[in-house]
């Protein structure tokens, strides 16, 4: 063994490299090394765990020792595979589902880009940081907190509230008939979607602001020099210098598409709003959770999962084609 | 001597008034054993569950100590269980449950898992009164798995016809004169009549005729439900709306909501809704808003289990003289429910003195327990009053204000708020709100139109399975959403197009399953009795 470090490179063996990477670099292999054991614990070896969407889990028995999916006696590893499918709202639930989380990040995506530029072009730093903090403080506003807003703001006219909330006592006074906001199924989507970004806008355009504050001044005043309009500044300077990271959010924001978050959905939902307040989530929760049925809920989530990925590996791979950037 | 005598009598008579209170109440256990419980607390009126003074009663009597792990019922206590029972280990349970929810279909999937403790046979053995009161109120069938016939909870039995009838629909009296009718309405028509009336002048006397709503409640089903019986549905009471029987054969089931009397009764709650005879806000009511209402004094009609739920004044309301007739003549009242509570006790497999626990949850169910139980000790938390019923002392009741309620202040005395608790009631032993005044004279007036049988089904883990997938189909994502509809006028119900559009759809999801396993449960029912 002695020696192999006179060797040329590729006169060792694999094993001699791997002695001489880590005698050379243990330090930084240590520093990662807690970090790989959080990821094998607490993200990889959970992943076995998927295997109860093709059993029929008893909690007795453990995610190991339940057995194998069975119908009427027959083992039927895609029972609750099949059990979704067969509901005649599974497709418009995965509908709803999609159709929710596309329109959320194709509306809040580009407000936030909007958010960043404008802010950018502000002068007083004073000024600057009092309405960036007004424009995030929202997004620490409880999900359920936020609903009992929109319930209150948009009310229809009752008993208790003659012309309605305040919009639609402002409508009714401009002289429109009042609409029920949060029980018509129509407006569902709009009222889910927009009060999103309100809420988030602030706090996702603080990345951007980060990555435009890297840009170098000397460009903008080599471009005011030539003679550029500030529109044509944002446009051929600011834009550019954000696309990186746009894109990459971008990406990242596709793949958590379906995954669209239960609770504001459930708050939101009523009898009267149902066919398009159904998400997967919320469909997932009366049907699995309730009745504790833990290996249908999982193989929902899985199949959840799987257009999750294929979105993402898509995605990706478009984005790799038509630019530079991409997640791998 | 005279004084030594009456000092001894007086000595006597102390000791055995203290004695008698407890005389009945059979001890349990030689030296007192300890065992810990978990249980769901109602969070706005038992802050201070140890001590209530049921508990220092019952361990003083039967020698039995319990150490409370107490969860909030408005969701903490399901979430706690759940994450429990899925970790599967044994060593972490409690001796029992009390009252924690546990719902029929846990004890059937958990129970033969061997999570839950099969009882049978020692509530045979130890249990007498447990299984007197069961007989009596026919549970049984409903109470052990439908498959194994094992027992793994005691049960909430309610044989008081005010608490298990919900709603009873209650008129305010004085509107109705200000309005110039002194009878009560007798038919779905004279109630039309009555509402058109209250809702176009100014019957609460404000200046404003249009602030009144004719009929509301905390959920739009308690508001449906007060119809039903005028239209001839759910006559086998309320614990399933989706069957009842079948008129022509009373042994077959019957899918209420794709028959023409259900329709009738859509059309007219229609007709009512869109000329704003009931809240118009229906669908979006809550508990919260309807006592906003009531403390405006705008409720005419409440459609609920008492009245003082609402914040109004009990003396201004009657409920109905006799139930509503519909338009083909079906007068019944059919709200009752079979009373029967699951899980509300369960021993868990890893308590190692089951035995003790029967013995002590069945002296809940003797008149003596049931009495103490729900009002303590008499002379000290209640008397007799003149037709025999007990009530809680003046000393008590005197602690009753707006910002006291009277639940939060009884639960300094007995835990039943927010019921689910194991043991059984009546009207002589129980005193809630909806046993007292009002409430009980309304119901005892509903219940000769009342059903006669309810029906509570108990089905095996796999119908159960299948049910849920095919529930959450036609019921919650089509029906509830067509009955919506269809009464908030989205949808025409006189439209035989879409009626008939909407039968199709229930029918292609499912319905002919859904029924075959409601026949095959109510099968093995009947085949008991």
């Amino acid at each position: 063994m002695i020696g192999y470090r006179t060797l040329a490179p590729q006169d060792r063996s694999w094993k001699q490299r791997l002695r001489l990477e880590l005698m050379r670099n243990w330090q930084l292999y240590l520093l990662i090394l807690p970090g790989v054991i959080y990821l094998l614990l607490f993200r990889y070896w959970p992943m076995l765990g998927i295997q109860i969407a093709f059993k029929d889990f008893k909690p007795t028995l453990g995610i190991w020792g339940s057995p194998w999916a069975a119908s009427r006696g027959e083992t039927d590893v895609l029972k609750h595979f099949e059990r979704f499918l067969d509901s005649k709202f599974s497709l418009q639930i995965v509908s709803n589902t999609v159709i929710l989380s596309l329109y959320s990040l194709l509306a809040k995506f580009p407000c936030c880009i909007l958010l960043a530029l404008l802010m950018n072009e502000l002068r007083s730093t004073r000024y600057k940081k009092t309405l960036q903090f007004v424009t995030y403080a929202p997004h620490f506003i409880s999900t359920i907190v936020l609903v009992g807003i929109m319930q209150q703001l948009f009310a229809a006219p009752s008993a208790l509230m003659k012309t309605g909330g305040i919009v639609n006592t402002l409508v009714t006074a401009l002289g429109g008939q009042a609409v029920d906001f949060m029980h018509d199924e129509n407006t569902f989507r709009h009222m889910y979607v927009w009060s999103d970004v309100w809420s988030g806008m602030g706090w996702g355009s603080i990345i951007y602001m980060a990555t435009l504050s890297g840009v170098d001044p000397e460009q903008y005043e080599a471009a005011s020099l030539d003679g550029a309009t500030k529109l044509q500044r944002i446009f051929y300077i600011t834009l550019p210098a954000l696309i990186p990271t746009a894109v990459t959010l971008f990406i990242l924001d596709m793949g958590s598409v379906m995954s669209i978050g239960f609770e504001k959905a459930y708050a939101m939902q009523n009898e009267l709003n149902r066919p398009t307040a159904q998400v997967l989530s919320t469909y997932v929760y009366t049907q699995g959770l309730n009745d504790g049925n833990y290996s249908f809920s999982t193989a929902v989530d899985l199949f959840n999962s799987l257009i999750n990925l294929v979105l993402i590996v898509a995605v990706n791979t478009i984005s790799r084609r038509v630019s530079d950037v991409s997640l791998w | 001597m005279k004084r030594i005598v009456s000092c001894l009598l007086a000595v006597c008579i102390m000791a055995m008034t203290s004695f008698t209170a407890f005389a009945e109440i059979p001890r349990v256990t030689e030296e007192t054993k300890e065992f810990t419980f978990w249980a769901a607390y109602n969070p706005n009126y038992q802050t201070d569950w140890e001590n209530i003074k049921a508990w220092q009663y019952f361990e003083e009597a039967t020698g039995v100590h319990v150490n409370w792990e107490l969860y909030a019922n408005s969701g903490e206590m399901a979430e706690k269980l759940n994450v429990l029972i899925a970790s599967g280990d044994l060593s972490s349970f409690p001796d029992a449950f009390y009252r924690c929810g546990i719902s029929a279909s846990q004890l059937k999937r958990y129970g033969p898992e061997g999570l839950f403790l099969d009882i049978y046979d020692l509530v045979q053995q130890y249990a007498p009164n447990l299984c007197a009161r069961m007989d009596e109120t026919n549970a049984w069938r409903v109470v052990l798995d439908p498959v194994t016939n094992a027992m793994y909870s005691c049960p909430d039995l309610s044989n008081s016809v005010s608490a298990r009838m919900h709603p009873k629909l209650f008129l305010n009296t004085k509107m109705m004169q200000a309005v110039g009718v002194d009878k009560m309405p007798e038919t779905t028509d004279e109630l039309y009549d009555l509402l058109v009336l209250i809702r176009d002048q100014d019957a609460n006397g404000n200046g404003d005729a249009t602030d009144e709503i004719g009929i509301t409640s905390n959920y739009a089903s308690n508001v449906i439900r007060a119809f039903t019986g005028a239209f001839g549905i759910d006559n086998r009471g309320r614990d399933d709306l989706s069957v009842d029987a079948d008129p022509a054969d009373e042994t077959k089931v019957r899918f209420v909501y794709t028959t023409d009397e259900y329709r009738s009764m859509l059309s007219y709650l229609n007709r009512l809704y869109e000329e704003n005879l009931l809240d118009h806000d229906l669908f979006g009511v809550n508990t919260g808003n309807m006592i906003a209402k009531g403390s405006q004094d705008m409720i005419f009609g409440l459609s609920y289990t008492n009245i003082v739920a609402a914040g109004v004044d009990e003396a201004d309301y009657r409920g109905l003289e006799v139930a509503l007739k519909g338009p083909e003549g079906h007068q019944d009242w059919n709200n009752l429910s079979a009373g029967i509570g699951v899980g509300s006790f369960v021993i868990s497999a890893s308590c190692e003195d089951p035995e003790t626990l029967v013995k002590w949850i069945d002296s809940f169910y003797s008149e003596e327990g049931s009495l103490m139980l729900h009002f303590g000790k008499e002379g000290v938390d209640f008397t007799y009053d003149e037709n025999g019923y007990p009530v809680y002392t003046d000393q008590v009741l005197s602690q009753v204000s707006t910002d006291n309620p009277y639940d939060k202040v009884i639960s300094a005395i007995t835990p039943y708020a927010s019921g689910g608790l194991p043991r059984y009631m009546d009207d002589k032993t129980f005193c809630g709100s909806e046993c007292r005044g009002e409430a009980l004279a309304a119901a005892q007036r509903m219940e000769p139109y009342a059903n006669e049988e309810c029906w509570m089904f108990n089905f095996t883990t796999d119908e159960e399975e299948e049910l849920s997938a095919l529930r959450s189909d036609l019921i919650t994502n089509c029906h509830d959403v067509y009955q919506a509809k269809f009464i908030t006028g989205e949808l025409d119900v006189d439209d035989d197009a879409v009626w008939n559009g909407y039968v199709a759809e229930m029918e292609g999801m499912g319905l002919e399953d859904y029924l075959y396993i409601y026949q095959t449960a109510l099968d093995r029912m009947l085949a008991v009795e």
